[in-house]
């Protein structure tokens, strides 16, 4: 089987007919990007593309963070509440237990529990 | 003081390579002539007082960092995009990127399946450079299109000339081996 063979040179020669074609409009283009980085750099900065795309990427970037931390913080306090919300009844019924006459096992008991319930219904 | 239209005939020169190395590096024709812009101004506003002769490598290291920062920006980018759409927000653009459509060769190509071979050839070409690695791409290019040796290249890449053989090896390999997938040979 013939070996494959890859000639760099070769393949800079088929670049050099890419520069070549290149289409009119990028031409165009490239001239004027050119007339505008050498005689009105400033005015290129404030237009173009790439570089104020860095810097609105930047205002971007600062915006996604603010929010996403800002999202964070909300969450993180709902969290917090439903948490606290759930905790207080706990802490009540643990203070009710701790505070009444009755020994805290009394309540795990089954009997004592069915006639608790037998007597809050009457 | 140099002169503006020096630079503007040095720039005329080298801006059309310059313009496809991006090309080739970004795949997006406004991202290409941004950065060959960007690579512009840093060069007239920075280096316009050396030495003409230093022109070129300067021209040629601006302009692999300036794609360098275009790529470290579009991860950034590709990494916001891909945590918001997993948060089901923002767009991704996937597949976005357009191919140059060259200008019709001369008179010499009037066959239309000269034509169109050579177009689709040209198009292979640049997808195979695409598909490279940014490092093996920009060492591959430096060495064997803009002639540079290995310690110019070195220079303008910003690394050992070690890497750049290393690169330049590997990219030839690899170009060989995916143009010998389309049945091309060079």
């Amino acid at each position: 089987m013939k070996k494959a063979t890859f000639l760099p040179e070769s393949f800079a020669s088929h670049l050099d007919a890419l520069v070549q074609r290149l289409p009119a409009r990028a031409v165009d283009r490239l001239e004027h990007r050119r007339k505008q980085a050498i005689y009105h750099p400033e005015a290129a900065l404030r237009q173009q593309g790439s570089l104020s795309l860095g810097r609105r990427w930047l205002h971007q970037h600062r915006i996604m963070a603010g929010s996403l931390l800002l999202a964070l913080l909300l969450g993180g306090l709902s969290a917090y509440h439903r948490n606290a919300d759930h905790q207080r009844p706990v802490g009540e019924v643990d203070a009710a237990l701790l505070g009444g006459e009755l020994p805290p096992g009394a309540f795990t008991n089954p009997q004592f529990v069915q006639w608790l319930q037998e007597h809050a219904q009457q | 003081m140099t002169d503006s239209a020096e630079l503007d005939r040095f720039l005329a020169g080298v801006e059309r390579r310059a313009y496809l190395q991006a090309r080739f590096a970004v795949q997006e024709e406004a991202a290409a002539l941004d950065v060959v812009q960007d690579a512009m101004i840093k060069l007239v506003t920075n280096y316009r007082e050396r030495l003409p002769g230093e022109w070129p490598l300067l021209f040629q290291r601006i302009l692999q960092n300036t794609i360098k920062d275009y790529y470290r920006r579009q991860k950034v980018k590709n990494a916001w995009q891909v945590a918001l759409s997993t948060l089901g927000l923002g767009d991704r653009h996937d597949g976005d990127e357009d191919t140059v459509e060259y200008d019709p060769p001369g008179e010499e190509d009037d066959d239309p399946a000269v034509r169109l071979a050579q177009r689709q050839r040209l198009a292979i070409i640049e997808k195979c450079l695409h598909a490279l690695p940014l490092r093996q791409r920009q060492a591959f290019l430096l060495r064997y299109w803009e002639g540079m040796d290995t310690a110019q290249a070195a220079e303008a890449m910003g690394c050992t000339e070690g890497s750049v053989k290393t690169h330049c090896s590997r990219a030839v390999a690899a170009l060989g081996k995916a143009l010998a997938s389309y049945g091309i040979e060079l």
